[in-house]
Formats: C-alpha cells, sequence, structure tokens
C-alpha cells in the first residue's frame, strides 16, 4: 500500500472508464462499462458535460453478484448484442470496472463474441476503474483508430492512389504495417534540446517514405490549397477543454495562422463524424491534451504522419503553429512543442531566483494543455515556469523543469517551491504557506464545483496579469 | 429471462414501456444494459452519511468508484468531512487487502488535525468479492484508534440486486454508534429520514393529540437531520419508542429497535386514506404505551376513549380537506397528462392510483422495480387504468425516447426529465409528505408546478435535493 495513496482532502481525477466514454462521446458508438453501478452516474454526474442535452449510448451493464463470481459472459453477450440490434451504433466499445479487472474478463473474446452476433465493429478497451482518464481516453482514441478507423483510413489512401494512377497492389503494399514497422526503430528515445524523450526514426524510413510520396499525406494537395498545413487535432474532449467555445476558439487560433483543419477527435465542434475517415490525408496531427498521445503513435506508426503537442494559447500560439509547419515539412515526427519554447525561454531568461530561493511560477495539471499556458505565461511574464503534473502516461510530455507527483504529501512539497501557483481551487486546502494559489478550474479534476468559473482559455490565457 | 413476444403477459418485458394491464410484479421490466438518467436529486451514501453529525466518512476503493463519493462531498461542501485511500491493481492481487485498508485508513487518521468521534468506513465491492476480513480490519482499527467508534457502512453495489442495498445498510450503521441510555419517554426518535419532518406533518399532529395539553406529557420527536453535535445525536440513545417513515430505513430501524431493546414502529408514507387511518391508530396507540404510560416494549396499552374520538373526528376533517384540495386541483389542471417517477415517493403507483381515483389524467409511472409495499396497488391498477403505462428509467432506449412534451405536468426529477417538461414537482424521497397533510402539501406543490416553470436543468442535476450545493 502506497502511502500516497490515502487523501485527507483533495479529490481524485477523473478515471480511465470515465475518459473511454468521454472520448468516444461524439464518434456515434455504444460505450457499455462492465459494472454493477455507480460508474455510468459517477461520469456522467462528474465527467461529462454534454449528458443532458446530446444523447449517446453510454450504459453500464448492471453486473451482480453471481454472474461476477460464475463468469456469466454470455449475459453481457447477449445484452449488449440485443441492445445494438436496437439502437445501431456505428461501433461498440467495451470497457471495465475493478470487479471484472478481478476475475480475469476476457474483454477482447466477448467483444468478437459481440461482433459475431450483431455484426457490428466491436472493439474492447482495457481499463479497470484503477487508472485516470489519460489511460482510458488514450486507449480508446487508439482502439477506435485501429479497430474502427483503420479500415476507412486505408480505402481512402487506396482511393487516393488510384485517383492518381497507383495500382492497387501498391497502395496495399505501401499500408501494410509491416512495411512501416519494419523501418521504424520502435520507441528508440533520442534526447531532444529539452530533455523529453523524442522517438527516433531511421534515416531510411524518411527516405522510403519519400519515395512513395503518392501516399505520404505530407504533399496531399499542396498546390490546391492556400493552407500552409493540413492538421487533425487529437485530444480534445470536455475534461480538458470543457468552456463550450474553447475548441472552436482552438481551432480559431490556428486557421487565423494559416493551418487547415481535416478533423478533430473527438469534441468535434459539431463536425460531421463521417468527415473523420478523411483523417488519414493530414500533414500533422497536433496533440492538444495527453489523451492524444497514443492516436497520434498509432498514425505515425501506421501512415507516418508526424504529431506536435501543444495548444495555441497566448504567446505560445505562433511557436506552436511554426512547429506544425516545421513538422509537416521536415520530417520532424514528434515534437513536444511547448518544451521546446519554454526551455529556449529559461536559458535566456535574465530573471534571478527571489530571495527566498523560490522559483516564480508552476502550473498543475494535464501536461499538453498546462505546458501550453507555461510556454505562454514564460514568453508573456519573462519567467521560467514548471509544470506539475499527477497524471499518468505523461513522461514524454514533461521537460527537466516539470515534475511528477503523486498525492497530497507530494504535491504540497512542490508547491513550497512556488511562489506563486495556478491550479484547480481544489487544490487550495493542500497549498502550503508562502504561496499563492492562483484559481483556474479542471473539470477531470473538480468537475461541476468550479465550473461557474471556467473561462476560455484561448480568449483569457492570462487572467492572472494583476496578481503574479 | 424476458419476453420478446408481446403476447407472453408472464415474464418481464424488453421494451421500454409496458401497460400496467402487462406488468409483471416486481419487475416488470428485463434488467439488461442500464442507462442513467441526468436527474441526480435522489440521495446518495455520502449525502446521507454526512446527516450524523461531526462523522467523517472514509472510503476506501478505486478511483473511477471514488470519483463519484468525493466530488459528492465536495459538492455539498463537505469536502472537510472526507478522506479515502484509493486502491490499485497491487492491492488486489498481493492479498493484503486487510493491511492495506488498515494501514490506509490509519495514514487518512493520522493526518488529521484531530479525531472525530465517529468514522463512517466504506469499504466495497473488491472487500467482498476477495475475501478480506472485514471483522479483523474494523478490530485492528477500533485497537488502534479507541477514541473513535468504525461504523460498518457498505459501497457494494455488486450486491444490491439481491441483497440490502448500500443505502440500506448505511441507514442501521449510522445508527450503531447509539448506546441505550436510560429511558427518557417523553422522547421519541425517527430513524434513517434524509430532511426534517414538516411541522405540519400528521405524526407531530398525533403527538400533539396524544400528549394532550398537559407540559408533563409533552413529547419531543428527535431526528437525526436536526441534531446539531454528536453529542445531541447521542441523546437519541433515550427514546421510548423508534419510528422510520422510509422503506429504505426499515432494516435500519428494526436492528435499532432489537439492540436498544426498544420497541419500534414502521409508519410507512401513503396516499391511501384508509392506510394512513390505520397508522394513524398505530402511532397513537404506541405514543400512549410507551410515552404517556411509560410501557416496557411490545406492552401496548388501548387507547383512552377521549384520545379515540379526537382522533377518528380529525381523520375525518383531513380527510374532507384532502377531498377538497384534490377537487380544486383537478377543476384547475383538467385533463393535462400526469407523469411521475419513482424517486419522487416510495409509494409512485399508490401516488397514481390517488390521483386517478380522484379524476386525473396520470398516463405513466417511470418506475423499474415494484415494491412489495405496492403490490396492492397495482393490482387496483390493472383494474381500473390497465392502459397506464409503466416506464423503465435504465432500460437502453430510454436514453433516446423523445423527450419533447412540454406541457406535461411532472411529479419528480426523472419524470421531469424524459417529458422534457418545465412543470414539475421538483422533490425526492417523499419529501416528508406524510399522511393526510402529504396530501395537502402535495396538491399545493401540483397546483405550483402547474402554474409556474422550473429551470429544469439547473434543479434536476444538482444532487442532493436538499442538500448544500456549489453547483
Amino acid at each position: 500500500m502506497r502511502i500516497e495513496n490515502s487523501y485527507r482532502i483533495i479529490p481524485c481525477y477523473t478515471a480511465d472508464v470515465s475518459g473511454v466514454c468521454s472520448a468516444l462521446y461524439e464518434l456515434g458508438g455504444m460505450v457499455v462499462m462492465h459494472d454493477p453501478s455507480g460508474c455510468n452516474s459517477t461520469y456522467n454526474t462528474h465527467d461529462e458535460t454534454r449528458w443532458y442535452d446530446n444523447d449517446s449510448l453510454i450504459y453500464i451493464t448492471g453486473l451482480t453478484e453471481m454472474d461476477a463470481i460464475m463468469g456469466n459472459d454470455k449475459k453481457v453477450v447477449r445484452d449488449v448484442a440485443d441492445a445494438a440490434k436496437r439502437l445501431s451504433p456505428k461501433f461498440i466499445a467495451l470497457c471495465g470496472s475493478p470487479i471484472p479487472f478481478l476475475n480475469g474478463t476476457d474483454y477482447n473474446a466477448i467483444a468478437a463474441l459481440i461482433e459475431k452476433e450483431c455484426g457490428i465493429r466491436t472493439f474492447a478497451v482495457e481499463t479497470n476503474g484503477m487508472h485516470d482518464y489519460i489511460r482510458g481516453a488514450g486507449a480508446a482514441l487508439r482502439r477506435y483508430s485501429e479497430c474502427v478507423m483503420k479500415p476507412l483510413w486505408d480505402k481512402v489512401l487506396i482511393q487516393k492512389n488510384m485517383h492518381r494512377g497507383i495500382n492497387i497492389a501498391e497502395s496495399v503494399h505501401c499500408l501494410n504495417k509491416d512495411f512501416v514497422n519494419e523501418n521504424i526503430s520502435q520507441k528508440s528515445v533520442a534526447n531532444s534540446v529539452a530533455g523529453s524523450p523524442v522517438y527516433k526514426i531511421n534515416t531510411g524510413i524518411s527516405q522510403t517514405l519519400a519515395e512513395h510520396a503518392e501516399i505520404h499525406p505530407h504533399n496531399y494537395d499542396k498546390s490546391d490549397k492556400n493552407h500552409s498545413a493540413v492538421i487533425n487535432i487529437l485530444g480534445a474532449t470536455p475534461l480538458d477543454f470543457t468552456v463550450e467555445s474553447s475548441v472552436c476558439s482552438l481551432k480559431n487560433a490556428l486557421i487565423n495562422r494559416d493551418i487547415h483543419i481535416l478533423t478533430s477527435f473527438s469534441a468535434s465542434c459539431g463536425e460531421d463524424v463521417d468527415k473523420l475517415q478523411n483523417a488519414v490525408l493530414a500533414d500533422v496531427n497536433l496533440v492538444v491534451s495527453t489523451v492524444g498521445m497514443p492516436m497520434a503513435e498509432y498514425m505515425y506508426e501506421e501512415y507516418g504522419i508526424p504529431y506536435v503537442a501543444g495548444i495555441p494559447v497566448g504567446d505560445f500560439a505562433d511557436t506552436l503553429c511554426k512547429d506544425i509547419l516545421r513538422a509537416a515539412s521536415e520530417n520532424n515526427p514528434r515534437i513536444v512543442s511547448y518544451n521546446d519554447a519554454r526551455m529556449q525561454f529559461a536559458k535566456s531568461s535574465s530573471l534571478p531566483i527571489n530571495n527566498n530561493d523560490k522559483l516564480p511560477l508552476a502550473v498543475i495539471g494535464e501536461a499538453v494543455t498546462m505546458g501550453s499556458l507555461a510556454a505562454a505565461l514564460s514568453v508573456h511574464y519573462n519567467i521560467p515556469v514548471s509544470l506539475l503534473c499527477p497524471l499518468e502516461d505523461s513522461d514524454a510530455l514533461l521537460s527537466a523543469s516539470d515534475f511528477k507527483f503523486r498525492g497530497e504529501d507530494q504535491c504540497t512539497e512542490l508547491m513550497r517551491r512556488f511562489e506563486h501557483v495556478i491550479a484547480d481551487p481544489l487544490y487550495l486546502p493542500i497549498c502550503p504557506e508562502g504561496t499563492t494559489l492562483h484559481r483556474l478550474p479542471h473539470e477531470a479534476f473538480s468537475g461541476r464545483c468550479c465550473r461557474q468559473e471556467m473561462k476560455d482559455i484561448f480568449l483569457y490565457p492570462y487572467e492572472w496579469q494583476d496578481k503574479l | 429471462m424476458f419476453s420478446d413476444n408481446m403476447n407472453d403477459k408472464t415474464l418481464p418485458t424488453k421494451e421500454y414501456s409496458v401497460s400496467v394491464r402487462d406488468a409483471v410484479f416486481p419487475k416488470p421490466f428485463y434488467q439488461g444494459l442500464e442507462f442513467n438518467a441526468p436527474a441526480h436529486g435522489n440521495w446518495n451514501i455520502v449525502h446521507i452519511g454526512m446527516l450524523l453529525p461531526e462523522a467523517r466518512q472514509i472510503y476506501v476503493c478505486a478511483d473511477n468508484c471514488m470519483r463519484g463519493v468525493v466530488l459528492t462531498a465536495a459538492e455539498m461542501n463537505a469536502e472537510d468531512r472526507f478522506s479515502f485511500v484509493l486502491l490499485d491493481e497491487a492491492d488486489m492481487t498481493v492479498g493484503n487487502l486487510e493491511d492495506v485498508t488498515i494501514k490506509g485508513v490509519a495514514a487518512c487518521i493520522d493526518k488529521l488535525d484531530s479525531h472525530p468521534p465517529v468514522i463512517l468506513l466504506f469499504t466495497v465491492c473488491v472487500h467482498h468479492f476477495l475475501g478480506c476480513d472485514l471483522d479483523y480490519v474494523y478490530r485492528k482499527l477500533g485497537e488502534r484508534y479507541p477514541d473513535i467508534f468504525f461504523a460498518r457502512c457498505y459501497m457494494d453495489p455488486l450486491l444490491q440486486k439481491t441483497r440490502p442495498t448500500p443505502d440500506q445498510k448505511l441507514r442501521l450503521a449510522m445508527y450503531e454508534p447509539l448506546k441505550a441510555l436510560p429511558v427518557n419517554k417523553h422522547t421519541i426518535s425517527l430513524i434513517g429520514s434524509e430532511l426534517p419532518l414538516h411541522k405540519s406533518s400528521d405524526l407531530y399532529k398525533l403527538i400533539e393529540l396524544v400528549s394532550g395539553s398537559r407540559a408533563s406529557n409533552a413529547i419531543k420527536l428527535k431526528e437525526i437531520s436536526s441534531c446539531t453535535s454528536y453529542k445531541e445525536y447521542l441523546t437519541m440513545g433515550e427514546s421510548a419508542l423508534f419510528i422510520a417513515d422510509f422503506p429504505g430505513a426499515l432494516m435500519g430501524l428494526e436492528a435499532l429497535g432489537k439492540r436498544l431493546e426498544r420497541p419500534y414502529l414502521y409508519l410507512p408514507m401513503s396516499f391511501s386514506y384508509d392506510e394512513i387511518k390505520g397508522l394513524w391508530s398505530s402511532f397513537a396507540q404506541a405514543l400512549y404505551s410507551y410515552c404517556i404510560k411509560g410501557s416496557k416494549a411490545n406492552a401496548k396499552c388501548t387507547l383512552p376513549d377521549h384520545i379515540q374520538k379526537l382522533i377518528l373526528t380529525d381523520i375525518e376533517n383531513q380527510k374532507a380537506l384532502c377531498e377538497n384540495a384534490l377537487s380544486s386541483l383537478r377543476s384547475l389542471i383538467g385533463d393535462t397528462e400526469i407523469r411521475i417517477d419513482y424517486v419522487f415517493h416510495p409509494r409512485p403507483l399508490g401516488l397514481a392510483r390517488l390521483l386517478l381515483e380522484h379524476g386525473f389524467n396520470v398516463s405513466t409511472v417511470y418506475i423499474d422495480v415494484i415494491s412489495a409495499e405496492e403490490e396492492a396497488d397495482l393490482d387496483w391498477l390493472k383494474q381500473n387504468a390497465p392502459d397506464m403505462l409503466l416506464s423503465s428509467t435504465v432500460q437502453v432506449e430510454a436514453r433516446i425516447r423523445n423527450r419533447n412534451r412540454p406541457d406535461v405536468l411532472a411529479i419528480g426529477q426523472k419524470a421531469a426529465w424524459f417529458s422534457g417538461t418545465a412543470h414539475f414537482v421538483n422533490a425526492v424521497y417523499g419529501a416528508g409528505l406524510w399522511g393526510f397533510d402529504g396530501i395537502l402539501r402535495l396538491c399545493e406543490l401540483m397546483e405550483q408546478a402547474y402554474r409556474e416553470e422550473k429551470d429544469t436543468k439547473d434543479l434536476i442535476t444538482r444532487k442532493g435535493w436538499g442538500c448544500a450545493s456549489c453547483v
């Protein structure tokens, strides 16, 4: 038992199961949580802003004690297949809670049986209710890409190639996963300037892909459009982009800088879900929260599409867009834009650390959104800004000046090192004396508690102007 | 088993709605995948547990289960009375869940500036599933913190379809700290209700009727929701009689009465004149026996004639008032379609029956399982309103049904959401509507709902109707 797992007053973050539902909410499918009760209520009460007004097919199985002990998976298969026949979802996703984890439920087998029964694409997202939303939502988008989008994406590319005179056999060959994997040094880590891990790609793959430029999205219709880069947005969910206007503001910030947005996963801001099949034609994937990372990795592994992590907030927006163009034009596959920006700034900063040996400012929260805000604040206030991250699967998105933590005590000790901290208001009870907390509500932490004071961060990136 | 065939009247249906004529008792609907409507006014275990003054709640569970309860506490501005221990895979698979629980809870307690007098310790499905030795856990914690009472509470919905629900078990556990104090025959306690009993309630009226004008006979009714300190709460242990009016409290009432060797009486909220009349009689007799005469448990005395006459006269007066109120309301709202849900009141079918008997147009009752207390009402409806619908609130199609009936007068939050109406009675769990007074106040609430629109989305999405809310 880890002592940091005991909490006195702050809440825990949105969990993996809710993350799955949030990520897939607008994609036209049916999500089933294998759970006795509670997961659905928790999700739709505290983690979902769309539940009241927008219908989405999200259910629990209503697992009972007897079924859990006896392993009555037939009931799950029958119930899900029957519901799917009635409701005709575009796909079915299964995820799970602690009890199915303990009895070793084979979700992939259940998914296969459901798909056989009802003829609707069904896939499992491995969750057990013991991780945060980053894990669940990220896995959901990746599994959705693998199981639902891949056939569509392959088809789009084949059609595009045929249009350009490349025959089917060659197109299929080019799309073969092994073809790509053979040429990628998977997860070989090189050190970036910021010290964060960056996946290195063999020189050979770039050349090989370049030889097949007709299928490489880098060159897609470049001559036909006026935009400097065509991108997908990955990882936009209301858990990190809660204010209704924020996804649209995010898009506007990019469009105003001549970036063309092809698709958005998965808060689509009114987009037609059917257009998501065009995602494979993008130059670059823009990862706007850690949630988008597994999908970005998949699209890079499978289709060679590079990605950039960051959101175009405040004074950081221009740097991000330059990095998008760099990724598109220089075969630079993985850029954590905000870390580069902060590190470059930090080196040139002339501000000393103050007399109390405290650093001036830290932000707490999700790596990509808060990292980008940290970059914007660094530039705006001419100070180094650190990121304190309590969320899982974020290591690759942190810089050397950032900190991971778990639990209240670690958080308090980290906050103590800073003069100012920007964080969700529910961190206030553990903020130590001598450190000032500035309020920035985060849906995935405080849920509805502070929703009324949330603002569109793209419109108000420097709310703390007079306080810092 | 379920019925796909509409002609098969003996099995639960898989349809979203079923006519009363074809409804199977007690489960009219097949239990498959479950939807959860965004109407959250019902109290959960966190809300209920917070009624125990000065108590702290500690939960030991995984992230997703925790998220719902910790934010419930935060939304009701009670996060400073809530701690938790997160369980991960290692905790569940190494085989020492007892130690994990003890150490985790101890770490939570050791972080506090001072010890609370009582901790409601909630273990979960995982503890049950893994066969965690909870006796050992509670014993060790009790030894380590002898100044704290550890109440055994559960958040184990895995069991709730075949055994008592977490809610029922909590309504038992939160009275476990009570000890049998010397009997004060001028005190009775209402057990297991969330909200204070309305001062106009029949129960207060009966207390006055039985105790009369002599100050020496005055009887005080105590409720946990009115206690402002743990010390005050403990004085409920002196009660000469325990009563409960909510079905979910019955298990706790029986356990408490037997443990303290005190008389107890279940006085359910009802919309039936005959049943209310019987409850008046039972309560009056119990008050007279245990509070006026000071009898021991199960030694009831016969009510004196003058009290019996007073009661009978008052019952007739109250019935007449109810009839007038229902008649006036019927004249006002005419054939307006009425829909009722089970969260509004534990007797939704009884309520539908009362309204139908008085000429109202009740079309639908939203209900998933029919209580044994309502079997007779179901039978009456089958005979007298066979076309009235029962609609499931959890069946999969509940998500996508048309919710555009702003003309409906809804009684309850779920009925309001499923109808898409702004005209609704906003209350849960009976709202303290007891007896004839309950019927009169219901008429007032229905009239208000008919005349005025409410902000449905704002009101029904708030958790714990009547609790503080920061949302």
